[in-house]
């Protein structure tokens, strides 16, 4: 089987676990996502979230037989970058701190959950919003970030964090008001 | 990020010789948590029909003779070893049921519900086929702390201050028996005023006793038969008594 840009992850991930040079289509496909997904999670700087990072694709490497069909790869990757932050933070003591949202975020669906205002200067939201964010739990920031700005369904959240769809809900939802609680503490107006 | 990412982490994984992990691993420990929850399940099924058995084969006949002290013989008499371990053994269950494959997929109720009929199913059926008995019988015959944890209730039994006593009869004539408890001490007994039930006066016949201490003569009101949990403790103590009084398997009474 020969394999392009369009061949499917699992396509990819079959080829792989023979041919281990092919395991490079999986890193070109996930590698800008994760270290962005772990920069927004974990606030730490690159080259120490390039070091996580190679952690997490070795870890993708070495536990490719255990991948389960039933969910997405997307999922099942970002499932193992999670557990690598949460890990990361146990081992070395330090909470997930601030993060910044790079240019090339798109916060319009954020803010049109959050609020919805027909006149934002989005650019000026972006870092306010990185203010908020930042004071909100992992849990929190964590879940925001997965619906929002990485654009993860419901599903898909709670194959990531492995909590029940309605626990993801229910998380969200207080995710949602504690948003809007730091905004009035921080005396933010978006 | 650094350009030469990808080749880095290439070459550690050849300079490393790092290669996935086979499937059978995967499989085994998935099939390893399964199994360490079934048998957890079962255990605490067991466990569940000691509960039954101590609670209906035990001393429950016993209840409706107590006239004082209800309430105390209840929270004495209550098969605390097995409930823990029930308790013990489904929050194992639990665990390892939470660590299976997609436990978050599924509705939260569903394994708590499969957990608590599981083992109230187990249990019953357990119960029905003698497993009940056969346990009690073995950790009686084997264990040497059966009487102080397993079955408290053996104890509740050997003290006449309290006007409870079991034991064998040794001597009998109209009116009087003479019993050795498993304490070891002798007892002389009046039972010219006991109620007899179930068991008959004669001597080598094991029973319970409800009365009074009166002027070191128990005063019997209730006779019953000694049967039910702890019969193995008994068994075993009388077996092994011999020509010689061994050491008492309880505590002697001061």
């Amino acid at each position: 089987m020969s394999l392009n840009q369009d061949s499917s992850d699992q396509d990819i991930v079959k080829i792989s676990l023979i041919d281990k040079d092919k395991f490079i289509f999986i890193l070109d496909r996930y590698k800008e996502k994760l270290f962005n997904y772990i920069r927004r999670i974990s606030g730490l700087d690159n080259e120490s979230i390039e070091d996580l990072l190679q952690d997490v694709f070795i870890k993708v490497y070495k536990n490719l037989n255990d991948y389960d069909n039933t969910l997405k790869f997307s999922s099942w990757i970002y499932r193992i970058a999670h557990n690598e932050v949460i890990s990361n933070w146990r081992k070395n003591n330090v909470r997930p701190q601030a993060f910044e949202i790079d240019e090339d975020t798109n916060i319009e669906y954020f803010i049109s959950e959050i609020k919805a205002d027909t006149e934002v200067d989005y650019n000026l939201m972006k870092e306010k919003i990185f203010v908020v964010l930042s004071g909100l739990s992992l849990k929190y920031r964590e879940v925001l970030i997965l619906k929002y700005l990485e654009e993860k369904d419901y599903q898909e959240i709670s194959d990531i964090t492995k909590k029940s769809i309605g626990t993801v809900s229910s998380l969200l939802s207080r995710a949602k008001k504690a948003f809007r609680d730091e905004l009035s503490s921080k005396n933010i107006k978006i | 990020m650094r350009e030469d990412f990808s080749k880095n982490l290439f070459d550690k994984i050849e300079s490393e010789n790092i290669r996935p992990r086979p499937r059978w691993e995967f499989l085994l420990k998935n099939y390893f948590i399964w199994s360490a929850a079934l048998v957890s399940l079962l255990i605490g099924s067991l466990a569940f029909t000691s509960v039954i058995y101590m609670i209906k084969d035990g001393d429950m006949d016993v209840l409706r003779h107590i006239d004082h002290g209800f309430l105390e013989f209840l929270v004495v008499a209550l098969p605390y070893f097995w409930l823990i371990s029930m308790a013990i053994f489904s929050f194992i269950t639990y665990y390892n049921f939470k660590h299976t494959r997609g436990f978050y997929r599924r509705n939260i109720f569903v394994f708590p519900v499969v957990l608590f009929f599981g083992t109230i199913i187990l249990g019953v059926l357990f119960y029905n086929v003698g497993l009940g008995k056969a346990i009690d019988d073995i950790l009686a015959d084997n264990m040497p702390f059966y009487g102080r944890v397993v079955n408290r209730r053996m104890e509740i039994w050997q003290d006449p201050n309290n006007g409870m006593v079991a034991g064998r009869i040794v001597k009998f004539v109209p009116g009087k028996i003479i019993i050795t408890m498993l304490s070891n001490n002798e007892l002389n007994v009046d039972v010219s005023k006991a109620e007899i039930f179930g068991t008959e006066l004669k001597e080598g016949r094991m029973i319970k006793i409800i009365g009074i201490l009166d002027d070191n003569i128990f005063q019997a009101r209730k006779i019953l038969p000694m049967r039910g949990p702890g019969s193995g403790l008994i068994r075993r103590f009388y077996k092994d008594r011999g020509p010689r009084v061994r050491k008492s398997i309880f505590r002697q009474n001061k």
